[in-house]
């Protein structure tokens, strides 16, 4: 009995060398990510980017298009979210309006691009 | 008297060898570290291509080298001026869209004047925030973690486009004979009223009934404010500006002299300047 108790401490230590080998030492090394898996930081900024854009252009369609990178299936809700993390980590009030004002056209967009039910 | 015989105990080690591959198969295969929080440097180059389209429409709309620069680097480009420009005209030669293409020539041609000659890399411009954020002090905007930017940093010297203004006309149009050319080509050069070339103008080209259009400043390794069309022998081109008065025409390639053999087609140059 005493023999198996060995065995398992054993293989629970093997087992936690290996994690932690595997999960810290030399963890999985990612390329070619998409951009969904970005640190907020740099979705938040890739958002800025396009409402620059948007803030040039008016065209909310390309700004829409340009941020369907980021995978989310809801861009206002997205921006929104950026935005309340904008705030959190002290963006300048001019980059906040400029993602305000894409995040509100959006919301303005967003019905007339819902596909219809069918 | 004899001692026992100590084995070593078989079946601990072998436990634990059976544990640390588990282990490691757990880590590296079935439950690896999940993909988040991830890098711009680590995206897959398509995606890398729109965020330097992002980056590149947002200068054109805020003229804001300095952060369009820390945007860039997130990216890890060994040559970000270069990378720029090369997919600007893959983005032409494709078909892809003309403004985008025309945005990340203005971009590179922009990076063209702030880097020093021997610099790869940009001027100025934070480095990657993860490892300590912004390096503008001026900086109000950034947490130590936050990526990017918000520097509003003035451009040091921004790179002339075509807006408003008179229209370019033609300063000199001329046919060279130049066996160092890669073939017969329509060379374009063009200079505001201060005589500084000027990236982004749009180039028409038409021959035959067809059209093909392009902007100056793709090729920044000659210069922000050049462009080229290749040309084919026997056909008859006319090209003008966008933002031109007036056409040149007649533009035509012929065998101008033989260079170990083979013939060498003429090009012609062109210069447009704002008066």
């Amino acid at each position: 009995m005493l023999r198996w108790l060995y065995f398992f401490l054993a293989a629970s230590l093997g087992l936690g060398l290996g994690l932690y080998y595997g999960w810290v030492v030399s963890p999985v090394e990612f390329y070619d990510t998409s951009p969904d898996t970005l640190l907020m930081d740099y979705k938040v900024d890739y958002m800025l980017m396009t409402a620059e854009a948007f803030a040039r252009d008016d065209d909310i369609l390309e700004a829409r298009r340009s941020l369907a990178m980021l995978g989310s299936e809801n861009p206002a809700e997205a921006v929104q979210e950026g935005i309340e993390f904008a705030v959190s980590v002290g963006y300048a009030l001019e980059d906040l309006a400029l993602l305000r004002d894409l995040g509100e056209a959006l919301l303005l967009i967003v019905p007339d691009l819902e596909p219809e039910a069918q | 008297m004899d001692q026992p015989i100590r084995r070593p105990p078989w079946f601990m080690i072998t436990a634990l060898v059976i544990g640390i591959v588990l282990g490691l198969l757990s880590a590296w295969y079935w439950f690896p570290v999940e993909r988040i929080d991830t890098h711009p440097a680590t995206m897959r180059s398509d995606f890398k291509d729109s965020y330097r389209v992002a980056i590149a429409s947002a200068f054109e709309a805020n003229g804001d080298l300095g952060r369009a620069q820390a945007r860039l680097s997130l990216l890890q480009d060994e040559n970000p001026q270069e990378v720029l420009s090369s997919q600007a005209q893959v983005m032409m030669a494709s078909g892809g869209s003309q403004n985008e293409a025309r945005a990340l020539g203005l971009l590179a041609a922009a990076l063209s004047e702030v880097v020093a000659p021997g610099d790869g890399g940009p001027e100025t411009g934070p480095g990657d925030p993860t490892d300590g954020g912004n390096s503008d002090p001026g900086s109000s905007t950034l947490s130590p973690t936050i990526t990017p930017i918000s520097t509003q940093t003035p451009i040091p010297t921004l790179t002339p486009t075509a807006t408003a203004g008179a229209p370019f006309t033609v300063e000199l149009f001329t046919e060279v004979c130049d066996p160092d050319l890669p073939g017969p080509l329509i060379q374009v050069f063009v200079l505001d009223a201060t005589r500084q070339p000027v990236p982004g103008v749009e180039v028409v080209v038409r021959w035959d009934g067809e059209e093909d259009r392009f902007f100056t400043g793709l090729k920044i390794e000659v210069g922000p404010g050049y462009a080229d069309f290749s040309m084919e022998p026997g056909v008859e081109y006319s090209l003008s500006l966008v933002l031109g008065d007036q056409p040149v025409t007649g533009l035509a390639t012929h065998e101008c002299d033989i260079v170990d053999g083979s013939p060498v087609f003429s090009s012609w140059e062109i210069i447009f300047v704002q008066p």
